[in-house]
Formats: C-alpha cells, structure tokens, sequence
C-alpha cells in the first residue's frame, strides 16, 4: 500500500510536471511566433529600404534593432526550455541560426545607418541574408515537431500510469478509509487534472492540425522510405495532388521540382533529407511541376522528422508558391537594372552623394570626365570636382552648388564652371543639383548632373563666325540678296540690294514685294510660290520698279529657306536685256536682209532662167529652123552639105537640152506656171530618173494660192532635202507626203537611209539644214528633221495657211 | 484657109510663115507677137488655125487657148513649145488645145498638121 501510494504520488507528480511542461511547451511556442513574426516584421524594414531606397522602412529597423535583438534572447532562452523535448542537435544548430541572425543584423544595421544600401542589397541577395530567416522558422517547426513527439509519447505513458493509478486507489480503498478519503480527493484531483491534460493534449491535437490545415504554405510529410503520408490543403493545391491520391506514393513522384533556367530536376531531396539526414533549403529558382504541367516557382525547406531517440522517423518538407513573389522581384531587379543603365548610359555625368558628401553612385560619364573612379561611400564629391571659376580661380567648396544643395536642401541652377581633366583639357561644365529626401521630406543627399557644354559653346563661337563670314560674304555680293516671307515682306537685304532699289535697308524692311513690283504684276507676287513649295529652286526674269519710279530687268532666283522664309537673289540684268534685244533685232534684220538676198538670188534665178529659156530657146528654135529650111533646100546630092547640115542640128538640139536643163535647174518654169505641187511632182519625176531611189508621192488636198515667197522657200527646202538624201542617206526609198488643210500645209519627206545625226551634223558644221531652218523661219514655217526608229530620217516643214 | 501665128519672137514667126507658104496654097496668114495682137486677131479675124507659142509671159498662152475655144470652138490649136512638159501638154489639151509640137524637132510637122485639116474641111 505504501509503496502503492509512493508510486502513485510519484507518477502523479510525474504526470503533473508532464502536463505542466506540455502547457509550457503550448505558451513557449505561441510566445516564438509572436515574437519572431514581430522580429521578422522589424527586420523587414532593412529589405524594404534596400530594395526602394526609402529610409522609412529602415528608421523602424534601426529603432527596433535592440529590441530584436532582446527578443531573439527570448526566444534562445524559451528555446532552452524546450531543448529537453527534442534532439540535442536541433537545439545548438537552433542557437546557432539565433545568433547569427543577431550578428547579421548588427552588420545591415550598420550598413543601413550608412547609406550604403548597394552593399545593404548585395548582403541581403546573400545565402545567408536570404535562408536565415526560413531556416529559423524551418527549425523552430522542427523542434515543436519533435516537442510534440516526445509530449504525444509522455502522454500515452500518463495514460497507462493513470490505468495503474486507478487500480493502486481501489486497492487502497481497502486498507484506510481515512485515507481513501485523501486518496480519493487526491484521485479526484488527479482525474480532473488527467482529463484536463488529456483535453488539453486533444485540443492542442485539434490546433495542430488546424495550423497544418490553415497553413497557407504547402507541408508534405514522409515516412522513413521517403513515401507521403500527410499534405496539408495548401500543399495538394500547390502540387494537383489529393492527399488521398498521394499517400504512400513516392515523394518525387508528387514533389516534382526542377531547376527553373536549366529545366533539369533538383537532386532528390528526400534521399539527401532520409540518409543525411540534412535540413535542405533548396536553392532559387526551384520550379515545382505541378500534375497539371502548370509550374510555379517556390521556396522551401525540407527537414528530417526524428523520433524521441533520435531517429530518423520521415521528412518533412515546407514549401510555398512564391510565383507572383518572384515576378515583383524581378520586376523590381529589372527596374533597378534598367534605371541603373539608364543612369551609366547618360552623357552627362551624373552622380548622387549622402548628406555628408560621400559619393553613393558615379556614373560612367562621371568617371570619363574626372578621370577617375571613387570609392563608393568612402570619397566626397569634392574630392573628384575641383571647379574653377572662368577666370581659373578655384571656388570655394562651401560656394559650390553641391555644397549648397546638401546645405539648404534646394535645388541650385549652377553657373558656368571649369573642370580640369586629367589629361590637362579644360571642359565647361553646368552643375545642376537636387536635393533627395526620403518619404518623410527628410534630406538624404544630393544628386548632381554636370552638362558639359564645352562643345556646345565651341560650336556657337564657330557658328558665330560662320554667320559673320557669311555675313560679309552677302554683303561683298555683286547681286542682290533679300529674305522675304510668305506674304512677300521683306526681312533682310544686302547691301547691294539695298543699292540696286535704290532704297535705305530701313525703308526696304518696311516695304512688301508688291510695292516694287511693276504695275502689269500688280496684285501678283512675282514668285510661282506654288512652284516654290515644290522644294525646286526658280529662276525667272522680271522687272521691278527702283524707289525713282525707273524699271529694271533682273533674273530673280528663289528657294524656299528652312525656316519658311524666302531666299531670293536678284542680279540686275538691264544691260545683258539690251544686248539681248539689240541681238534680237539684229538676228531679225540678219533674217530679212537673207530673206531679201533670197527673194533677190531667186528673182535672179528665175531672170535669168527665162532669159535662157526665151532668148537662147527661140534664137536656137530659129537656128534649127533655118537649118531645116538649108536642109529642104540643099539638093540631096549635096553630100558633104548635107553631112554638115546634119552635125550642126545634132549640135543645135544638144544644145537646146543644156540650155533646157540649165533654164530649169536655175529655175523650174512649172513651179510659176502650174504651181508648187507641180514643181515638186516634176522634181521627184526628175529625182528618181537620176537617183534610181524609189521615190513615192502622196497628194492630200488641193493646193491653195501660196504666196512666191512661200513656194519658192518650200520648192527649195524640198528641192535640197532630195539632194541631201541623194548624198548622203544611202536610201533606197523615199516617201513624199504633202498634206493640205484649212490652215496648214505640211511637206513630209521621209526615206530609209542610216538616219539622221544631229550631232554628226553639227560636228561638220553644215549650213545646209540650218539654211533650211532659216528659210522656213522665213515664212513662218517650222522645220523639223530626225532620224526615225525603224531606221531613216523624216522632214518635217509646216507652214501656217493664211485664210 | 486662116490661120494665126502667135509668138512673141518674130524670127520664128517669119520662119513659120515662110514654111507654110511653101509647103501649102492658099493659106491666109495672120501674125501676132504679143497677147493683146493676138485677141485681137482672134476677135476680127476668126481663124481657122493658131499656131501658139507657149512661152508668153504671164501664161498668156492659157488665156489664149481659153478665149479663142470660146469663141469659135472650132478653131484648131496647134500649142507650140520648146518646153515639153507632160503636166503643161496635159494642161493645154485639157483647155482645148488640139496638138501639141516641139519648136525643136518637131516644126516641120506643122504644115502637114495644116494640110490635112485643110484637106478634112474642104471635104466637109
């Protein structure tokens, strides 16, 4: 009985320190999570200025660091409370991640009160800056896993102590009353506490698994050979997998995951989880294929699941669909990337510094033009710029629009400054600094663009002088030059402009084109403007009135200027307009003095034909007559006499033919007797007789009076076409063609020869064709000879009919 | 029978002259060297063959030929040239002219042209 009693008080108090530890446990862990939920929310902070460069986010961080890092104390010592429910291991790898999680803040800390959040970034893209955190929420799960285990175990062992207990009661019934009643209330004690724990334990049970159904993070466990026997709601949305579908299947068969940029599959986890019994965090870009195909990028832990000893009972493995997460990043990575090109691609340098003048960012342009390349957060601005003043004087750094800027918080529009580069040049800068404040308005540097306008100033200078060169140029001009506008008033004027109107360059600006524009142009601006919007310059002669009321001739050329504007080159052409006139007039008496020596050779001509043909023909009809009348006279036997009589008629009529050929040469009697079409009928009748060349002729209309002038010019036009394609065509055909009509007549001449050669033609400088011309010009006719395309030359001699 | 020598050199008149008288009897024989002698001729004498010469200016000839057939259109017209263009024989035979000799080579036809209308007429 005693020993029943020592027993039971025993177990009893053993129980009861199981119960309390397994409170405790329940109180510990909802102290962690409150506490690392607040931590992780602290830590954010850094990540958050890192990431944007608002130094809200880390004011809160650096606040709080000593409150974090109090509150990881806590945790290690709620830690230590609970290091006997679970594996020695766990426990020192646990303090482990504690405490550099601490000495890792320390260090971002300090980077973040530094301004420095490029290294900021890089620490925390690091292995360690990225898993610390889950690698601590992975443990912690880890522990409270085999926390529950060892209190699932002790529990089971309470429940068989308390079957024993209850029997050792009913055995102590018997032995004492008194003591039954101790006993009994000590019992009833006990049940309650018993059924208190047991509750407890099932409602921890029920929170559990609730925690494990409402987790937003898929969990899948395994057992010792790497098969699944739990998903939670989270993790069979995750993989397409039902918990009923995958239980007892291989791990890898539900968790397929694969590297994301090489496609290949992760080494099996599980096996490095079950035989290494390592805690694996797998790398990034880890890709979990889902059933459907579907892949979504996730981060996730995996762990061992240990029994009470130690052993390896299963894994677990934590993972969570960080898809849209990982979009935002590199979203984010992408803008800053594209931001920080931007930045080095600029020309202008352009640099940003802290409010202490300690250089954060120096873009390419910036190195180029100081000719050297800052320690990032340890060198000041001013140790890069050294600006001068234009007369070489150094300014002072307190003058500095930089200085200013981080000074007053404003904005400051530099003056124009000299930068010394390193190669000894010279360059003229703009600084133009902002001030940059952080969301609360809160000065946290500066950033400066320089505009190096060098260059720019060199080429104004250079335009300058080019402007004044062209300048003297217009003015040196011969011509005359003006701008005008679209409506025609005068913008600018040279000086010989000015000269050759005869008005002051102020008076010539006040006046529009019209107004020395003669009055036939009036209303009209002597300028095609549509032509002029053709983009092609114009060049045209026209007259314009001087400030005297005198006219003048000028060739005008206009274009269209860049700016709208009209450039305009007038040239006084009054004495070359003489000249011209005066050749004019002289061509013209040239023509009518070669008309008239023509009409006076063809009056000649004609004189003399007729004198041949009248005097010579009937002195030699006469002859011939009277040798006839000898010959009638002459007895026949008058042989000799006869003879002779005979040789001299035969000379007599060889006679008459010369001197009928020369008649006709010098003049054909027919052209005044039955007309031109006659003539020319006459003339290819005599052509082909002595040409051989095939000469064709065709008559449409009848001919009209034509004046001597007109039939003489044409007959001899046609009269020397033939003789040309005689000497020189090689033609075999010809094709005469007159054409008759109200108002025209056209002599057609067209053969088959080698074709016409102008600029053979021209080389020999022949007059022949250009005689030709003349005469048709002579009466108002047009001739026209080419060569055709199917080979031979066509002549063409129009002539206006008078009605 | 009349006949009318018209022709602007009176040489050849006179040789023409002589040649008919020679060759045929009873001829009446007329001269005229320029146009108007030769209307005129026409008008009062009405002969019964003209001996033309072509070649007066101004184609007087035509004119000739044209006025003298209007007046008696049986006049003979015997056109004489020393120009033998087709286009000027055509032109005169188309205006009535009844035959057409070369001056040249042709004159001593003449008188037989002459005797044989003289001897058709004296039939008729």
């Amino acid at each position: 009985m005693g020993i029943a009693l020592i027993f039971f008080a025993k177990n009893n108090y053993k129980i009861k320190k199981d119960y309390l530890q397994q409170l405790e446990f329940v109180k510990n862990e909802a102290a962690f999570q409150d506490l690392y939920q607040w931590v992780l929310t602290a830590e954010s902070g850094a990540r958050g200025y890192s990431i944007t460069g608002n130094k809200n986010f880390v004011k809160n961080f650096s606040k709080s660091i000593d409150s974090i890092r109090s509150s990881y104390n806590k945790i290690l010592a709620i830690e230590k409370k609970q290091s006997l429910n679970y594996s020695p291991g766990l426990a020192a790898t646990f303090s482990d991640l504690i405490n550099r999680k601490i000495e890792f803040n320390n260090r971002l800390k300090l980077l973040c009160d530094n301004n420095k959040r490029t290294v900021a970034i890089q620490l925390l893209s690091t292995e360690e800056g990225l898993r610390l955190s889950d690698s601590i929420v992975l443990i912690q799960e880890l522990k409270n896993k085999e926390t529950r285990a060892s209190i699932n175990y002790k529990s089971k062992k309470f429940l068989a102590a308390n079957n024993q207990n209850n029997n050792l009661a009913y055995l102590s019934i018997l032995i004492s009353a008194l003591l039954i009643g101790i006993v009994l209330f000590f019992l009833t004690n006990e049940i309650k506490i018993t059924k208190k724990i047991s509750e407890a334990f099932k409602l921890h049970r029920e929170h559990y698994k609730i925690t494990l159904q409402s987790l937003s993070e898929g969990l899948i466990t395994t057992n010792n050979l790497g098969d699944v026997q739990y998903m939670n709601p989270a993790a069979e949305k995750l993989t397409g997998w039902s918990l009923t579908e995958a239980k007892n299947k291989p791990l890898q068969h539900i968790y397929n995951v694969i590297n994301e940029e090489s496609g290949m599959p992760i080494d099996l986890i599980i096996s490095r989880i079950l035989n290494g019994g390592e805690t694996v965090g797998l790398e990034n870009n880890t890709v979990l294929r889902k059933r459907d195909n579907g892949d979504i990028v996730i981060s996730n832990n995996g762990a061992p699941l240990l029994d009470g000893k130690g052993n390896i009972k299963g894994a677990v493995i934590l993972f969570n669909d960080i898809t849209e997460k990982k979009k935002i990043e590199n979203k984010l990575i992408a803008n800053e990337k594209q931001f920080r090109h931007l930045i080095e691609s600029l020309p202008e340098a352009v640099y940003t510094c802290d409010t202490e003048g300690y250089i954060q960012h120096f873009n390419l342009a910036s190195e180029k033009l100081c000719g050297q390349k800052p320690v990032i957060g340890k060198d000041k601005w001013f140790d890069f710029w050294r600006p001068l003043h234009l007369n070489g004087t150094l300014v002072p750094i307190d003058d500095c629009p930089m200085s200013i800027t981080l000074k007053q918080g404003i904005a400051v529009a530099g003056k124009l400054t000299i930068i010394k580069t390193p190669d000894g040049f010279s360059r003229q800068v703009l600084p133009n600094p902002s001030p940059l404040f952080d969301s609360d308005g809160i000065l946290t540097g500066a950033v400066n663009i320089l505009i190096d306008v060098t260059d720019k100033l060199e080429r104004e200078v250079l335009i300058k002088k080019t402007e004044e060169k062209y300048k003297k140029l217009i003015d040196q001009a011969a011509d005359g030059i003006f701008i005008f506008d679209k409506q025609g008033n005068f913008k600018e004027a040279n000086a010989n402009g000015c000269s050759m109107l005869l008005y002051s360059k102020e008076k010539l600006l006040q006046l529009n084109l019209l107004e020395i524009t003669p009055d036939q142009y009036k209303g009209k601006l002597p300028i095609n403007m549509e032509q002029l919007h053709t983009g092609l310059p114009i060049l045209v002669e026209r007259q314009f009135v001087r400030s005297d009321g005198t006219e003048f001739y000028t060739e005008l050329s206009a274009q269209l200027t860049d700016d709208g504007n009209i450039q305009v080159i007038v040239r006084d052409i009054s004495e070359r307009k003489k000249v011209e006139e005066l050749i004019l007039k002289k061509n013209s008496q040239l023509r009518q003095l070669s008309e008239h020596l023509q009409n006076i050779r063809e009056e000649e001509r004609t004189h003399i034909a007729r004198e041949i043909h009248d005097e010579l023909g009937q002195q030699l009809t006469v002859m011939i007559m009277d040798v006839a009348w000898l010959d009638n006279k002459i007895p026949a036997s008058e042989l000799k006499m006869k003879e002779k009589l005979l040789e001299l008629h035969e000379m007599l009529n060889l006679t008459v033919k010369s001197v009928r050929r020369i008649s006709t040469e010098l003049r054909p009697s027919v052209l005044d007797d039955l007309g031109l079409v006659a003539a020319i009928d006459m003339h290819i009748r005599d052509f082909e007789k002595r040409t051989n060349i095939h000469t064709v002729y065709d008559l449409i209309g009848v001919e009209p009076f034509l004046e001597d002038n007109v039939k003489n010019s044409l007959f001899r036009i046609f009269q020397e076409s033939l003789t040309n394609v005689a000497r020189h065509a090689k033609a075999t055909m010809v094709k005469v063609t007159i054409e008759i009509s109200a108002n025209e007549f056209i002599l057609s001449i067209q053969d088959n020869g080698i074709g016409y050669d102008e600029n053979l033609a021209k080389s020999k400088k022949t007059l022949g064709v250009l005689g030709m011309k003349e005469r048709a010009i002579g009466i108002n006719g047009n001739y026209q000879i080419k060569a055709v395309a199917e080979g031979g030359t066509v002549i063409n001699i129009i002539v206006p009919l008078k009605n | 029978m009349k006949v009318l020598i018209i022709d602007n050199s009176v040489q050849i008149i006179e040789r023409l002259k002589e040649l008919l008288i020679e060759s045929i009897a009873e001829l009446t024989i007329k001269e005229a060297c320029t146009y108007e002698d030769a209307i005129y001729c026409i008008e009062k004498f009405n002969p019964e063959i003209i001996l033309l010469d072509i070649n007066l200016p101004n184609n007087q000839s035509f004119d000739i030929v044209k006025i003298s057939k209007s007046i008696y259109s049986n006049t003979v017209i015997i056109v004489l040239s020393i120009f033998l263009d087709e286009q000027i024989q055509s032109k005169y035979t188309n205006m009535g002219a009844d035959f057409f000799i070369d001056k040249y080579k042709k004159f001593e036809a003449v008188p037989k042209i002459i005797s044989q209308i003289k001897m058709e007429r004296a039939i008729l």
